[in-house]
């Protein structure tokens, strides 16, 4: 139990996954994007997790999507094309231009897998993008409902919502615990990776809490990026002599920010909210001072250089990377961008590109 | 193999558009620089003068100038994966480098996300660098029809963005004017539409080459009376041609179909390519993107809403196989060409299904041919001539 449990999941998610479905016998649902609430794939009683690992082959997957993708969707597909995991629902959110191929390329590779789409708003401003919100999530519960023939359980709904609130406080109490140094980045991640694909009770249990992990030396760092791909990224970024003070990814703080409202009367409602009105929204999403708003925290947090972790292909990251950038020089921190391609850690060059710019520091 | 007298009015129109931007802003008239896809009634409701950032990398790549500017822009830390449009109009803002002469900048950008996600980052770079408004209509994506939620949220964003348009244009957005503006936009999509319907005809009279290029007054010019004036002439000798049995390819041989944007860096090898091996390339899934059906001049606003829902982009998969294989069998095609364009992932990805449910529909077989729209060092004319002859004479069409 404990972090030996979090970690172990954390480096496996995939036999956690595995292992889990045989436990629960439930129908297992993908999420594809941070954007779908897990709580409400709970309330249909079904095995919900949120995909995360990327592999370094894909034999299947590059015969239904070209080689321009990126590697985190092309690893979901190609885990789904094996059979590699007994899926039942794959969900989808709006976002970027290869989320939204997904569920139809399924339907012609897997069309026995259901999915579902979220059409959430890109647009995060004001009263009309949380009404869409809601509507967008109204039709999505119509829509599991109808693919999986069961209804959503408002029970469980409210007991999921809270305890998956819980999982995400939790979450970003290690995130905060960064820059203060009394957490450390490699049992952070492995907390926000493991909450990905344990149940949400288990993994409470398992959480042993969020203090009393110091951080070693290293020059501190802001980490930003769509995913982080492995666990052992984050070592490698370790062992070079950085230490994570921030943190800006959709694996943790970002998906770790939204709060649900939970004593609100109408929950659905209130999930819908919390997804248009997360503080820390992912760059697919139109909102013009993320770059300022990332450079600031990067900044409170003490971080003197900052990594962009970004997934070779990935247009929001790639259209963002210049003036995250230079939102960081203009307070201080340089920055390097690490595209990653079907890999789960480092090459030999990015880490002598990470070396160097640690060392080029004053 | 006669050439289209069109051509030159093509020409003519093109350079008096250009013209009439640069004259009409320095008269003081306002200009917008729109997406494809956005809703350009409105602004040409309140008086703009829209521009077409899209097209105009379009004229650039056709202008062997696409290089250099997207190399400019990727110089200033922009991915070479970025969709190649937004690198070279980009690169154009950034160095003042056009084949136009000069551009005649924005007092605001119009975008939609129903074309793809890149728009919306491209733009907003372009109202920064401009310092001038961004109008964002936000479309969700959706693989069946636009539901009664997603139409009312395009409807509220579009009555709401109006009269901030209408503060920075010189007129108001009324009803009336948006009225006008709507019924020319039906009209002229609806010629265009029957312009295209044209290569239905045996031998096809023009094809979607001819259609990538005229295709310019209906992104850019939708909305306006030259317009409307533009796609009757055409249809008018399009007509004739038929009639008289004037084919765009000498003895027809095969005819296929297209899906993606054209291959500007390739244009006219490709187009004699296909004439060498006497195939007509009949219709397109480029050209016809949009649809009139849902543009209602009696109540515009959610006539707008329905219309901008229901762009082919804003569609997945499914919808695209039923334009293909509708395509396939109106247009009489033997085969199709899915262009597998890296430069745009929204149109591209989910080709690979595409060909396998069109093909098991149709019988038609489909091949899918790797390049770019607009940046030369992603196309291969030798990657396209291996791809394309041995499935041309698959079709039985040959040299
Ligand atoms: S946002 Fe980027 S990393 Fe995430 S699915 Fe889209 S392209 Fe891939
Ligand atoms: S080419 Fe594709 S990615 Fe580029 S602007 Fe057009 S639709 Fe968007």
């Amino acid at each position: 139990m404990g972090w030996e449990r979090l970690l172990e999941v954390a480096r496996d998610p995939v036999a956690n996954i595995r292992a889990r479905v045989e436990r629960e016998g439930r129908p297992l649902a993908i999420a594809m994007s941070s954007y779908v609430p897990l709580e409400v794939l709970d309330a249909f009683g079904c095995s919900a997790v949120r995909w995360g690992p990327v592999c370094e082959d894909f034999p299947r997957a590059d015969g239904v999507m070209q080689a321009y993708a990126c590697s985190f969707i092309r690893s979901a597909l190609e885990m789904l094309l094996s059979r590699n995991l007994p899926a039942r629902l794959v969900a989808t959110a709006s976002g970027c231009d290869v989320i939204t191929a997904v569920p139809g390329m399924l339907s012609v590779a897997r069309p026995d897998l259901a999915t579902a789409h979220l059409r959430l708003p890109i647009r995060v401003d004001g009263a009309p993008a949380r009404q869409q919100a809601v509507r967008a999530l109204v039709a999505f519960c119509e829509e599991v409902r109808e693919r999986l023939g069961a209804p959503l359980d408002l029970n469980r709904l409210d007991q999921a919502a809270r305890i998956r609130q819980e999982v995400r406080s939790r979450i970003a109490a290690c995130f905060a615990g960064l820059a203060s140094g009394t957490f450390s980045a490699v049992p952070a991640y492995g907390a926000a990776l493991a909450a990905q694909s344990m149940a949400p009770e288990e993994w409470l249990a398992a959480f042993p809490g969020a203090s009393a992990l110091p951080s070693g030396d290293g020059v501190p760092v802001l980490l930003s990026g769509e995913t982080v791909p492995s666990l052992e990224v984050i070592e490698e970024l370790q062992s070079l002599g950085l230490r994570i003070v921030a943190d800006d990814t959709n694996t943790a703080a970002r998906e770790a920010s939204r709060r649900v409202h939970l004593e609100a009367s109408d929950l659905v409602e209130a999930i819908a909210v919390s997804l248009a009105d997360r503080p820390w929204h992912s760059p697919e999403r139109l909102v013009p001072d993320r770059p300022a708003a990332v450079a600031a925290r990067a900044r409170e947090a003490g971080a003197r250089a900052a990594i962009l972790l970004h997934q070779k292909f990935c247009d929001p990251c790639a259209f963002e990377a210049p003036g995250l950038a230079a939102a960081l020089r203009e307070v201080g921190i340089p920055s390097l961008v690490l595209e990653l391609d079907r890999q789960r850690g480092l090459t030999g060059g990015q880490r002598t590109r990470v070396q160097t710019l640690l060392e080029s520091l004053p | 193999m006669r050439k289209l007298q069109h051509n030159a009015v093509l020409a003519r129109t093109i350079r008096n558009q250009v013209l009439w931007t640069r004259l009409g802003s320095r008269l003081g008239l306002p200009v917008a620089w729109v997406t494809s896809g956005s809703p350009v009634e409105l602004v040409l409701a309140a008086g703009f003068i829209p521009f077409y950032p899209e097209n105009h990398a379009a004229i650039c790549a056709a202008r062997e100038m696409s290089q250099g500017l997207a190399e400019h822009t990727e110089g200033r830390g922009y991915s070479r994966d970025l969709c190649s449009y937004a690198r070279v109009d980009l690169g154009a803002q950034w160095t003042g480098r056009t084949p136009l002469g000069r551009l005649v900048p924005p007092d605001l950008v119009l975008v939609s996300n129903n074309i793809c996600g890149t728009v919306q980052n491209w733009f907003r770079l372009t109202a920064e660098h401009f310092r001038v408004p961004m109008f964002f209509l936000d479309t969700p994506f959706h693989d069946g029809p636009p539901t009664d939620g997603d139409v009312a949220y395009v409807r509220e964003q579009l009555v709401a963005m109006a009269p901030e348009i209408s503060r920075v244009g010189w007129r108001r957005i009324t009803e009336d004017r948006l009225r006008k503006v709507t019924e020319r936009s039906r009209e002229a999509l609806e010629l265009w539409a029957r312009v295209l319907e044209t290569a239905s005809r045996r031998p096809a009279p023009f094809t979607s080459f001819d259609a990538f290029v005229h295709m310019a007054p209906i992104v850019s010019m939708r909305g306006t009376r030259r317009c409307v004036a533009y796609y009757r002439g055409l249809l008018e000798e399009l007509r004739r041609r038929a009639d008289r049995g004037d084919s765009a390819i000498p003895e027809e041989r095969a005819r296929v179909v297209w899906d993606n944007i054209a291959i500007w860096p390739a244009h006219k090898q490709l187009k004699k390519l296909f004439e060498r091996h006497r195939v007509a390339l009949v219709s397109d899934t480029y050209t016809s993107a949009w649809t009139v059906e849902h543009l209602d001049p009696k109540d515009p606003f959610t006539g707008l809403a329905k219309a901008y829902t229901d762009i082919l982009l804003i569609h997945g998969v499914a919808h695209r196989v039923e334009v293909l294989t509708r395509m396939i069998q109106r247009f009489g095609a033997q085969g199709f060409v899915l262009h597998s364009n890296r430069s745009c992932k929204r149109y591209s990805l989910g080709q690979y299904g595409v060909r396998q449910v069109v093909t098991a529909r149709t019988g038609v077989p489909g091949v899918v041919i790797e390049a770019d729209m607009a940046d030369p060092r992603a196309v291969s004319m030798e990657h396209l001539e291996q791809r394309l002859v041995p499935f041309f004479e698959s079709l039985g069409a040959g040299t």
